[in-house]
């Protein structure tokens, strides 16, 4: 029975630095939910609130509708995954997935099955004798997710678990996580600073930054429609261009910049005059030689370096903003000599106008 | 306790404290209290306690003053103690040395396990093995009137020069370890660096090695001054009347004397001896006491 | 030779003469013990004998005083194990300032002599509770400086703890009790072993603590003690002979096994 995670205005702070500013947030039940941002900004101590081994200074933390004040970790019904996974060393790998059960007075032989079965799931079968330092990283880090399954939590709480693996493992584990998630149905609360794991597995991710949540929406709209400045630069690549805001209406505003007058989104109302930057992904830059977009920039190549799939190219407006281009590898690839001169355009519906 | 409750529950946090506080309320700062509160009343009949007579007085303090065979022997134990500990360290900086830093790693494992052998034998029989070596009719003697260098057997049970030797001897290794410890940290690129530049070996070692083993120099110093001046096995042993130490003195004021208030002002005294040498030693070495190595 | 060094063989004689220093004098007790001879003495030799083995089987004073010793090191275990465990809990859940503190008071009875610990404890429980010299009064005035031999060596197992565990078996949903027992005990248990091994021995050869508190009791070292001052025989070296055997044999037991965990220890973490 997974269940939902009900943030209410919690905040934490450890002597006089705020750590988790009022984050009010509710996490459904069923979910695959990411915490991503910067490390140090909060998501750790929001984690540690909800397994409940720190209190919050002000505010509620309710997990399937049950207030959590004073209940300790070893009453709440969550399961946490520990960034260096926690195994305990001078047990069997049985017996850590089977802790669980052992300290609930579960027998024997029960555990023994329940612990084959898990293994089963996290298909290490009959290793269960084995001792923990005998595992390779990614066994270990499955049988932490089976001891962390072993007790039925409602809630899977993920501190960082694959930070300390390989990339080929942690791609592949990325895949066996989400299955997972979708075959037990249990609520992940998962956190990361890797914005490539949170935006492949979650189905919905919270950004946060300084300890304050700032955006909470699916991985697409996150990427597509980042609702701050921090969140349009630390998800994905992002060029941002800075202005003055010359109108807004109807959701889109005109920005006079150095790079000339441009227009783009705006999911909020900016007063005329006032300061705002413009965000337009990489991709989202195409060669325009003939002025057919909504707006164009003249530009510089710098760079160009290529990656396979596609081309960086890092260019520069006329007063030096920086800029990068990520061109698709479709075949033919414009030959881009350094220095030589770049119309670029993008779609007013492909930028993002954000106070700063 | 809150961080211990949070941690081991109340019941347990609970138990934790009442355990500690226990140990260092009850068993180590009130005892000593008592002796001091004890140390600084007279002696008096049990019917007169409570009464007039029983006021605060430094009169026990005055008594080691004013008696020169005391004062003379507590003098005694204060520079023959300094005396065992310089000679221990000079004893033991070698050796120290050449374990942590010159020999290989399984000669060093095997030296420092034959250093820790004797550490483990009891005081006392250490002490007797001395009592053997030294006595009148023993194998020192035997052996120097042998060589022809005495004509009669000495007497080395008679003065404090057995005492000394046989202290030496009982309280070396307090000294090795700490010292082993200190050195075997110092990056030996540091004395590598030091000899290239052309400093010679004994400059190698006053600026570059006892600077850095200093918290071990002031672990060693301090127990085995410790050791020597608080010992009461050693020279009930191997000395004789002549050579009083002065916890023997104070073992007569309990136990012969029977005048504990007397006794506790002389253990007192002889705390605060070591206590003064302690922070001397720190003073000297520029060493916090959490500094100072087991 | 090098002008930079002390040549290599000086420092070679020395060690040699320095562990001559510390093993010889143990060497001639020993021999004594197998001379035929009134007083213990390896000159002149008179003939081999094991008759001191004997003396020291009908000493019923001895063994009486056996008795004592190991009563009182086994009190002194009982006592200071679950002391010295609890200090050192302590210590590291204080704040880092109060930790300085407290740790220096608990330290600190190591750095007094053994005689004023003994002198202190009679002197308290005699006029506060009416509890005079005798083997309680001794584990009691022990247990006050072996809890702090306890203390630091499951301190410095403690170091290498990951509290994570702890926090781990917690949300498994183990009470606090369950996770000492389970987590924490177990990992303290090398060091647990350790302690009370050295606290025993500690006890077992205390001298200057004891003279104080010991009342009409008698431990076997103070046993031995009377018996040099007193119209001592090669029984005494019979003795110190067997005393030596055992604790060598324990030393090196301890010593083997310390290294044998360090070296697991390091496989492990190589290992991982």
């Amino acid at each position: 029975m997974s269940q939902n995670v009900e943030l209410d205005h919690v905040s934490h702070r450890f002597d006089d630095f705020v750590a988790v500013r009022d984050v009010a947030l509710d996490i459904r039940a069923g979910e695959f939910f990411s915490f991503l941002g910067p490390s140090g900004c909060g998501k750790t101590t929001l984690l540690r609130l909800i397994a409940g081994f720190i209190e919050p200074a002000a505010g509620r933390i309710r997990i399937g509708g049950r207030d959590m004040h004073g209940i300790g970790p070893n009453r709440r019904p969550t399961a946490m995954i520990f960034q260096n996974l926690a195994l305990f060393p001078l047990m069997s790998v049985a017996d850590n997935i089977a802790f669980g059960l052992e300290v609930r007075g579960v027998d024997r032989t029960t555990r023994r099955r329940r612990a084959e079965a898990l293994l089963e799931l996290i298909a290490l079968p009959g290793q269960g004798d084995k001792r923990v330092a005998e595992l390779s990283g990614g066994q270990r880090q499955r049988v932490a997710i089976a001891r962390a399954l072993a007790v039925e939590p409602a809630v899977l709480l993920l501190d960082e678990p694959l930070s300390a693996l390989d990339l080929k493992l942690r791609q592949h584990l990325r895949a066996e996580l989400r299955a997972l998630q979708r075959r037990t149905g249990v609520t992940f609360v998962y956190i990361t600073h890797d914005q490539g794991e949170a935006l492949a597995m979650s189905d919905r991710v919270g950004v946060m930054n300084a300890g304050v949540l700032q955006q909470v929406a699916a991985p697409e709209v996150v990427y597509a429609d980042p609702a701050t400045p921090f969140v349009a630069s630390f998800v994905g690549e992002n060029n941002r261009i800075d202005g003055t805001v010359r109108h807004c209406a109807d959701g889109r505003a005109l920005l006079d910049t150095a790079l000339g007058p441009l227009v783009g989104r705006c999911p909020a109302a900016l007063a005329a005059g006032s300061r705002a930057a413009l965000f337009v992904r990489p991709e989202r830059l195409r060669p325009d030689p003939a002025g057919a977009c909504d707006n164009r920039l003249e530009l510089r190549v710098r760079t160009r370096s290529f990656e396979g799939a596609s081309v960086q190219v890092g260019a520069a407006g006329a007063d030096g903003t920086p800029l990068t281009l990520a061109l698709g590898n479709l075949g033919e690839l414009p030959a881009l000599a350094a220095d030589s001169a770049l119309a670029v355009g993008f779609a007013a519906a492909d930028a993002t106008v954000l106070a700063p | 306790m809150r961080a211990l409750a949070r941690r081991y529950g109340w019941p347990l946090a609970g138990l934790i404290v009442l355990l500690s506080t226990f140990w260092v309320v009850v068993q180590v700062l009130l005892p000593q209290l008592l002796m001091l509160d004890f140390s600084l009343r007279p002696n008096l009949l049990p019917a007169e306690r409570g009464g007039a007579q029983d006021v605060y007085t430094l009169a026990n303090y005055a008594t080691l003053w004013r008696n020169p065979v005391h004062f003379g022997i507590f003098v005694k134990t204060l520079l023959a103690s300094a005396a065992v500990t310089l000679t221990t360290f000079v004893v033991c900086y070698p050796v120290a040395f050449h374990v942590a830093r010159l020999a290989r790693a399984g000669r060093a494992r095997r030296l420092l396990l034959l250093l820790v052998v004797p550490f483990w034998i009891n005081e006392i029989l250490r002490t007797f093995a001395w009592f053997i070596l030294l006595s009148w009719s023993g194998p020192l003697n035997a052996l120097l009137l042998a060589l022809g260098l005495v004509d009669a057997p000495v007497r080395f049970l008679d003065g404090n020069a057995g005492v000394m030797l046989g202290m030496v001897y009982a309280y070396l290794l307090f000294m090795v370890f700490p010292l082993y410890h200190a050195i075997e940290s110092l990056d030996p690129h540091q004395v590598e660096a030091a000899r290239d530049l052309g400093a010679s070996w004994w400059r190698i070692h006053w600026r570059i090695v006892l600077p850095h083993a200093k918290p071990g120099i002031a672990t060693g110093c301090i127990m085995v001054f410790m050791l020597a001046a608080g010992s009461y096995a050693v020279p009930a042993l191997l000395g004789s009347p002549k050579s009083r130490w002065f916890t023997e003195i104070i073992y007569n004021w309990f136990f012969e004397g029977g005048d504990w208030h007397q006794g506790a002002a002389y253990a007192f005294i002889l705390l605060l001896l070591c206590v003064g040498f302690i922070v001397l030693m720190l003073r000297l070495f520029r060493v916090r006491l959490g500094e100072l190595a087991r | 030779m090098n002008r930079e060094r002390l040549p290599r063989w000086a420092l070679r004689a020395y060690l040699l003469v320095f562990f001559a220093y510390l093993f010889a004098p143990l060497a001639i007790m020993a021999a004594a013990t197998f001379n035929d001879s009134r007083f213990p003495t390896v000159v002149p030799w008179r003939a081999f004998t094991l008759k001191w083995f004997d003396a020291l089987a009908g000493d019923a004073q001895l063994w009486q005083a056996l008795a004592t010793s190991l009563l009182v090191g086994a009190g002194v275990v009982v006592l200071a194990l679950p002391v010295g465990l609890a200090a050192a809990l302590l210590l590291a859940a204080l704040a880092p300032r109060a930790r300085g503190f407290v740790y220096a008071v608990m330290v600190s009875p190591l750095l007094t002599p053994g005689v004023i610990i003994g002198i202190a404890t009679l002197i308290f429980w005699r006029e506060r509770f009416g509890l005079g010299g005798g083997a309680l009064l001794t584990v009691i005035a022990q247990a006050s400086f072996i809890s702090a031999y306890v203390m630091l060596l499951v301190q410095a197992r403690l170091e290498r703890f990951d509290p994570s565990l702890e926090e781990a078996a917690l949300d498994l949903g183990a009470s606090q009790a369950q996770v000492l027992r389970r987590i924490t005990l177990p990992f303290l248990a090398p060091a647990l072993g350790a302690a009370a091994f050295l606290a025993f021995l500690q006890s077992f050869e205390n001298y200057n603590t004891t003279l104080f508190v010991r009342g009409l009791d008698t431990t076997l070292t103070i046993y031995i003690a009377s018996k040099v001052r007193t119209g001592v025989t090669p029984a005494v070296n019979a003795l110190g002979l067997i005393l030596i055997a055992l604790t060598v044999a324990g030393a090196v037991l301890h010593e083997w096994r310390t290294r044998v965990l360090a070296r697991r220890r390091q496989a492990a973490e190589a290992g991982g």
